[in-house]
């Protein structure tokens, strides 16, 4: 190629980046929108919708759940498991820490409404002595913890939930030995 | 009992968002994984090496503009090397030891190696300065650039822990795995297509575009240093 030639190439190549970094990437990452491109392709929205969720968003809770605040303290005896539930709807949001004082089998999962038999969906789970963290429900249904106690002393767990809950339900049972369960839960 | 299926959970929900490859990060999903990760994980650190390498327009852009004018395959070979010993080189000793540098300076960094060898395969060095710096040296100085990059994005979501060097090689030799998987396809294509004439023809203008695409990418990370992260 010839020196007018790689000259005019590098300044093709120069203009094409700066062309696609003007129009469109300034728009629809920044919302800054010097050529009106961002608006004309209607990129400029994005920018700075972006730009705002960067500082923070608002989930809404829905209209059937009230926003409620529970702590609650479950003994376990050995062998003993717990499942405690709430009743959510799509989109509620729940903020949730529980401490037991020791580790415990837990799993934190989901059930839709209508769902057949003991169908559930597993969302967290593991062997931990406590846990905390936001949870969004995705579908309405009843979604809580399941604790179980593996060891052969009394186990307390204490949970505090705030957030857009209805309807808790605590249900208790007991296995007889610790293998009947199986290890993956 | 449940490592290994957690393991294929990781995997499938990594392949999930495999096409998330804008940011080009190690994606949300393993890096929430990998910061809990206190142990050996081989075959997954190779995984996520070699994910990052075929998703990683980037270095594949990279890989184009280097093998576009070979087609001796001990000088592709050569060059392969030399590219992949300068970025174990810095990808290793940066995560060793824990190199802190700016991700959006080293990605802006990777975007102008694309562009230095557009414009060598164009041969401007000769025909605009008289010079022809060797091309060896320069692939391995990118190569130091493109492992610093790979240290930087790895280093942001996994920290020093049980099987850490494990980790580290099982993901540099990843980046390699990865790295043949790309060329292949690249190679053959260029193979069949320098048999045809448009392939003399165009060369300019593939090159113009691989420089065009390096300034687009130097750009994009020079704008995410100076106005925080892109976040559309």
């Amino acid at each position: 190629m010839s020196r007018t030639g790689i000259i005019a190439a590098i300044g093709c190549a120069l203009a094409l980046a700066v062309l696609l970094l003007v129009s469109v990437v300034l728009p629809a990452e920044y919302g800054i929108d010097p050529l009106g491109t961002g608006r004309l392709l209607g990129l400029s929205e994005l920018g700075a919708r972006a730009q705002q969720d960067d500082l923070g968003r608002v989930v809404s809770g829905s209209a059937d759940n009230r926003h409620q605040e529970e702590r609650v303290r479950f003994e376990l005896a050995p062998f003993e498991s717990v499942e405690h539930s709430y009743r959510m709807m799509a989109g509620d949001v729940l903020v949730f820490s529980w401490q037991a004082d020791a580790e415990v089998v837990f799993n934190l999962h989901a059930v839709p409404d209508g769902a057949p038999g003991d169908y559930a969906v597993g969302i967290r789970d593991g062997r931990e002595p406590g846990d905390a963290g936001a949870y969004r429900a995705r579908f309405n249904g009843r979604h809580g913890w399941f604790w179980e106690n593996r060891t052969e002393r009394v186990l307390s767990i204490e949970l505090v939930v705030a957030g857009f809950v209805s309807e808790p339900l605590t249900e208790s049972a007991s296995f007889s030995q610790p293998g009947t369960l199986k290890d993956a839960l | 009992m449940r490592r290994p299926t957690l393991s294929i959970v990781v995997l499938l929900c990594a392949l999930c968002v495999a096409s998330d490859a804008s940011a080009h990060n190690v994606s949300e999903t393993s890096a929430g994984y990998l910061a809990g990760l206190n142990e050996a994980a081989f075959p997954l650190f190779m995984y996520l090496g070699a994910k990052h390498m075929v998703t990683g327009v980037d270095h594949v852009l990279y890989l184009f503009a280097v093998v576009f004018l070979l087609y001796v395959p001990r000088d592709v070979l050569r060059l392969v090397t030399l590219f992949a010993l300068g970025h174990s080189l810095t990808l290793i000793s940066g995560m060793l030891f824990n190199w802190q540098v700016n991700a959006s300076a080293v990605d802006a960094l990777i975007g102008l190696s694309i562009v230095y060898k557009g414009f060598e395969n164009l041969n401007g060095w000769r025909t605009l300065f008289g010079l022809t710096p060797p091309v060896g040296i320069a692939v391995f100085a990118f190569g130091l650039c493109h492992g610093l990059g790979l240290a930087t994005k790895l280093g942001a979501v996994y920290e020093r822990g049980e099987g850490f060097v494990v980790n580290l090689i099982g993901f540099n030799v990843g980046v390699e795995v990865g790295q043949l998987i790309a060329l292949m396809p690249l190679l053959l294509l260029l193979a069949w297509w320098r048999q045809r004439a448009g392939f003399a023809r165009y060369s300019g203008a593939v090159n113009t575009v691989l420089m065009g695409a390096g300034f687009a990418f130097a750009g994009y990370h020079a704008l995410g240093a100076v106005l925080g992260p892109a976040v559309a």
